[in-house]
């Protein structure tokens, strides 16, 4: 059959423009996944390279669970690792290698002249052959204080520039100037390995070689390594864009699925409108001769009639919504600078699929009224509303309900992420055991705010309220997607911010520190701690330096590795950081040591010992030294600083927490800001300002939640419209009916806006009903009192 | 059915049912459907002869509907047996109950006779398409020239009059060549000189294809198109008035409703 106008026109266009924006948020979201797992950082520095070798880019873990097969899990490295130069002799004897360079890379600041303060990445000049970068001035260094700079950084060949890697600014030559490429300065070799921190380990070995050499050459000839070609290089190059892909897959599947589950309920309550209203249409066709399967095959071809060319222009208009949406992310931090855009048609005939198959679902759903039509009724006069509520939708709401109100308790007993899963699996049941029972909370809602809109209004009220609950199944269909637009934003607004509170009032009272010397750089570099423990009245200083850990843990019986933010703390932790330990003390805080969260510690007794993996992808076993309670405020890892600066990439603190014996006099923060004063870009804060810089970090993660309850919310409230423009609809000659008997216009209309009110103020309670339910929840599990945060205004940051 | 089958009279018919040798259109035995307390059918036994116009009169709440539904198969009857020609519609299923009804059985309501997204042709060819079997369009177009539509092929329903849309509705009716055609009220909101043209081409289907009618309605003028009148009250038949005048149905309704 063809598409016609009359296809169009009621539920039709509701149904259009619903799917329409769920095809378009699920391709976006499908994009972004898409760059996730295909997208490599640019390759810049090893274009040259035939193949770079590094470790496996993954870490992995074999796990056996009861009653299955062994199973390898993975998670990502996130730091640069290192690889010892020896590596390279093997590689070197690969026929057609001309040379292998053990590339170092570490973060530098300038120190001096106009551009100071500017970060640069350093390496060896051996490295410059990766990338085929020749000096367009000057000569490549060879002394040790020698250095080729980019031409950008404004300096001249022969003029002496201050350089600051992990220790004071020190002054070098420029002996070149590089015209292109990356901002990376160029040392000696010898220079640049001992600048690394880590003299004789490379974070990656490039391979120069003619094009017969084998790559499978290569790889017998680097065991237990990786080998890099082509794209893939940049993953070598910068860790960052495949550290992120696990959390892209995660994001992008949550919200792919949220949104779709979403539409349907949207999509569900139209059909289902649509289908009741078209009764007597459904009853004639019954009575010459179609069989309940027709009859439903003809609901489920109408859906798919409408649902087709929303999801194909829905799809293509996605590829240009995922390209907006992954722009913004990047312009706020969200993603790294080097997670590229992957644009293909994949996510836009994937999401044209899921709408297809989810919109087949629910019209097979909607088409099952079918079989309560009788073809004797084509014979009425009119279409009554029936009033019974289908025994199934009860039974299956009210499972549905208990399931979500029995995984709230789960979530109250747990803690850490099972809570977390829980709680979206939570307000889901909750919502679609709302929406198989929304004929009967519209009619609860018809009697009780239906009495205080009769109270208000005596004639057009009671009108109102009559017209509610004799229409309670329509009226379901209209509050549903209401309650559900308010439930799931307050839960997400609400939610992050009662983690961001949480996280900010935990990282202060978790740091006892009087003040705290930070960078506006790369890092503030070890040397500084070391200078602050001379300050006179500075009693106690502990750098700090953070990094991701990977360590398995149990969730509901299975083994998952888990990423997880983790700090190594230096000297004196035990007197600048207040962890609330109820097992151990930060003390023991020394050697191959680990302090656990209780959210993550899993019952870990004191002097037990944790597999886990540092940020190169170095597996340790870790004695567990303490188990303190503000995992939020810390992270829910932490290690000794030594441990975890052997074992990433930058040797450079993050901060370095200060504690005076007393307060602190004048005098000593004076000394405090000269010793600051000495390194460039590192100042030092007082504990107000050092708050202010945490939560403005933790920001980011507000912007995506509010991205999605503005798309989400908006095409669910584009739902609401159109069910609401259906429902008054198919009630045209009642209100005909009702102003030929005698009622004014005025009073028609008020009593279609006081039926409005009725309905929509009992989805309204509704939604706020489950988001309460859910946002106390997680307010107990995440700050142990059931008081939410409340959120902060959508895009004013 | 041809038009020189000796139609034997509703007597013979209702007197001899078992040994009667062409058997009836439709029989209905000992019907009785009953809304919870409320018997709106009560213990009907009838024949209707092949090549039969009938019509059925009553009051409101009669169980003029109720009677055409049991009949026609629309409804199921509490107790009692409907026959269409020899099958047994209690031994059906719903599928083949479905089944008879499109290929034997033709209908006319009231209102809404149309599905407003389809045209004149798709509306006539609805039973045929619902069928699975191949459209004929010379056969939809012979139907629809039968009724004097054959020009408004792609009209939607709502291009069209009220005693346009009721031709289409009779035209569907008879698309499939039916035994039996049920019409309820099809002249109820129509006016006289439009009801008239409705009622000759029903006329004309029992005269000159042969096919049996019953027709529910209200109205004696339509009722004088009938062979005979059976009148419903209170769930039986009290009445039956054959080769009816408008007269004589007026007579009798007077004696039916006091």
């Amino acid at each position: 059959m063809r598409p016609r106008r009359s296809d169009f026109q009621g539920a039709s266009l509701g149904v259009f423009v619903t799917l329409l924006l769920a095809t378009v948020l699920v391709g976006a979201f499908g994009v972004l996944l898409e760059s996730g797992l295909r997208a490599h950082a640019p390759t810049e520095r090893y274009q040259a390279a035939r193949a770079v070798v590094t470790t496996p880019a993954r870490v992995g873990l074999l796990t056996k669970e009861v009653g299955s097969k062994p199973k390898m899990k993975y998670r990502p490295r996130t730091e640069l690792p290192r690889i010892p130069v020896s590596a390279a002799d093997r590689l070197r004897q690969v026929p057609g290698v001309r040379a292998v360079v053990a590339d170092v890379s570490f973060p530098l600041v300038t120190a001096s002249g106009p551009s100071a303060g500017a970060v640069l990445s350093g390496h060896g000049w051996d490295s410059a052959a990766l990338g085929r970068i020749a000096p367009s001035s000057g000569r490549a260094p060879q002394a040790p204080d020698e250095v080729v700079l980019p031409a950008s950084a404004g300096a001249k060949v022969g003029q002496a520039v201050r350089l600051q890697a992990n220790g004071a600014p020190t002054v070098y030559r420029v002996t070149g100037l590089v015209g292109s490429g990356p901002a990376a300065a160029y040392f000696a070799p010898g220079t640049a390995a001992e600048l690394s921190g880590h003299p004789g380990s490379a974070s990656a070995l490039g391979v120069l070689a003619d094009h017969d050499a084998k790559i499978g050459d290569l790889r017998a000839a680097a065991p237990g390594l990786t080998v890099l070609t082509g794209s893939a290089r940049g993953d070598a190059e910068d860790p960052s864009v495949a550290a992120v892909r696990p959390d892209m897959i995660e994001l992008a599947s949550g919200v792919g699925g949220t949104s779709l589950m979403a539409a349907l309920i949207v999509v569900g309550g139209l059909l289902g409108l649509q289908a009741r209203r078209r009764s007597r249409e459904y009853a004639l066709l019954r009575a010459v001769g179609a069989t309940p399967g027709q009859v439903r095959g003809r609901v489920v071809q109408e859906a798919l009639r409408t649902a087709l060319p929303a999801a194909a222009i829905g799809g293509a208009l996605s590829l240009a919504a995922g390209a907006a949406l992954h722009a913004a992310m990047r312009d706020k931090g969200v993603l790294p600078p080097g997670f590229a855009l992957a644009l293909s048609p994949l996510p836009a005939l994937a999401s044209l699929a899921i709408t297809l198959v989810a919109t087949l679902l629910v019209a097979l759903l909607a088409s099952l009224r079918v079989s309560g039509v009788r073809p004797a009724q084509a014979l009425g006069e009119t279409a009554a509303d029936p009033s019974g509520v289908a025994r199934w939708r009860v039974i299956a709401g009210a499972l549905l309900v208990a399931a979500g109100l029995s995984t709230l308790g789960l979530s109250l007993k747990t803690s850490g992420a099972v809570a977390a899963a829980s709680l979206s699996g939570m307000i889901m049941s909750l919502m679609i055991g709302v929406a198989f029972l929304s004929p009967l909370i519209a009619r609860l809602g018809a009697q009780v705010l239906g009495g205080v809109v009769a109270l208000l209004a005596p004639v057009t009220g009671r009108l109102a309220r009559q017209a509610a609950a004799s229409a309670a199944p329509r009226a379901g269909a209209v509050l549903t997607p209401v309650a559900l637009v308010i439930a799931f934003a307050l839960v997400q607004l609400t939610g992050v911010a009662t983690i961001m509170d949480a996280t900010s009032a935990q990282a202060s009272a978790a740091n006892r520190a009087d003040r705290m010397l930070v960078s506006s750089g790369p890092g503030v570099p070890s040397g500084a701690a070391e200078a602050v423990r001379g300050v006179p009245g500075v009693t106690a200083v502990t750098p700090v330096h953070r990094t991701t850990v990977v360590m398995p843990v149990r969730e509901v019986g299975d083994v998952e590795l888990r990423s997880y933010p983790a700090r190594g703390l230096g000297a004196d932790a035990s007197k600048t950081v207040d962890a609330k330990t109820t097992k151990g003390g930060l003390d023991a805080l020394t050697g191959t040591s680990v302090a656990l969260s209780k959210d993550v510690a899993g019952g870990a007794r004191i002097g037990s010992s944790r597999t886990l993996f540092l940020g190169d992808g170095t597996k340790i076993n870790a004695r567990v030294v303490a188990v303190y309670e503000r995992g939020l405020g810390l992270g829910d890892i932490l290690l000794p600083r030594d441990l975890v600066a052997a074992h990433t990439g930058s040797p450079l603190d993050d901060h370095v927490l200060v504690r005076c014996s007393g307060p602190c006099s004048p005098e000593t923060l004076r000394a405090l800001d000269a010793v600051a004063a000495r390194f460039t870009g590192v100042r030092a804060v007082d504990r107000a300002a050092f708050g202010e810089a945490t939560s403005r970090e933790l920001r980011t993660q507000e912007f995506l939640s509010q991205i999605i309850v503005a798309a989400i919310g908006g095409f669910v409230l584009v739902g609401v419209v159109t069910t609401r423009l259906l429902a008054v609809a198919s009630r045209r000659r009642e209100l005909t009916l009702l102003h030929k008997v005698g009622a004014t216009r005025a009073q028609v209309r008020g009593s279609v806006r006081l039926e409005g009110v009725i309905v929509l103020g009992t989805g309204a309670i509704t939604g706020l009903a489950v988001a309460a339910l859910a946002t106390v929840a997680l307010a107990m599990f995440v700050t142990g009192t059931p008081v939410p945060s409340p959120p902060s205004l959508p895009f004013v940051h | 059915m041809a038009d020189d089958l000796p139609v034997p009279s509703v007597d013979d018919v209702n007197s001899a049912m078992t040994s009667m040798p062409a058997a009836p259109a439709v029989r209905l035995d000992s019907v009785t459907r009953a809304y919870g307390q409320v018997r709106a059918l009560d213990g009907v036994s009838w024949a209707f002869p092949p090549g039969g116009f009938t019509a059925v009169m009553g009051p409101s709440g009669s169980g003029k509907s109720t009677f055409l539904q049991c009949a026609s198969g629309l409804d199921r009857p509490t107790s009692g047996t409907v026959w269409i020609g020899d099958t047994d519609l209690g031994r059906l299923r719903e599928a083949a109950l479905t089944r008879l009804r499109r290929e034997r059985i033709g209908f006319v309501f009231q209102a809404f006779n149309l599905i407003p997204s389809m045209d004149v042709e798709e509306n006539v060819a609805l039973p045929l398409r619902l069928g699975g079997g191949r459209v004929d369009r010379d056969r939809i177009a012979a139907v629809l020239g039968r009724v004097g539509l054959a020009d408004r092929m792609r009209s939607r329903p709502s291009e069209l009059s009220g005693g346009q849309q009721q031709r289409v509705a009779l035209a569907r009716a008879l698309v499939t060549e039916p035994e039996v055609v049920f019409a309820d009220e099809p002249t109820g909101a129509l006016d006289p000189r439009t009801a008239r043209e409705v009622l000759r081409l029903m006329r004309e289907a029992v005269d000159v294809a042969g096919q049996t009618v019953v027709l529910v309605t209200h109205d004696p003028v339509a009722a004088s198109w009938a062979d005979s009148v059976l009148f419903l009250d209170g769930g039986r038949i009290v009445e039956e008035l054959r080769s009816p005048t408008v007269a004589s149905v007026l007579a009798r309704w007077d004696g039916v409703a006091a």
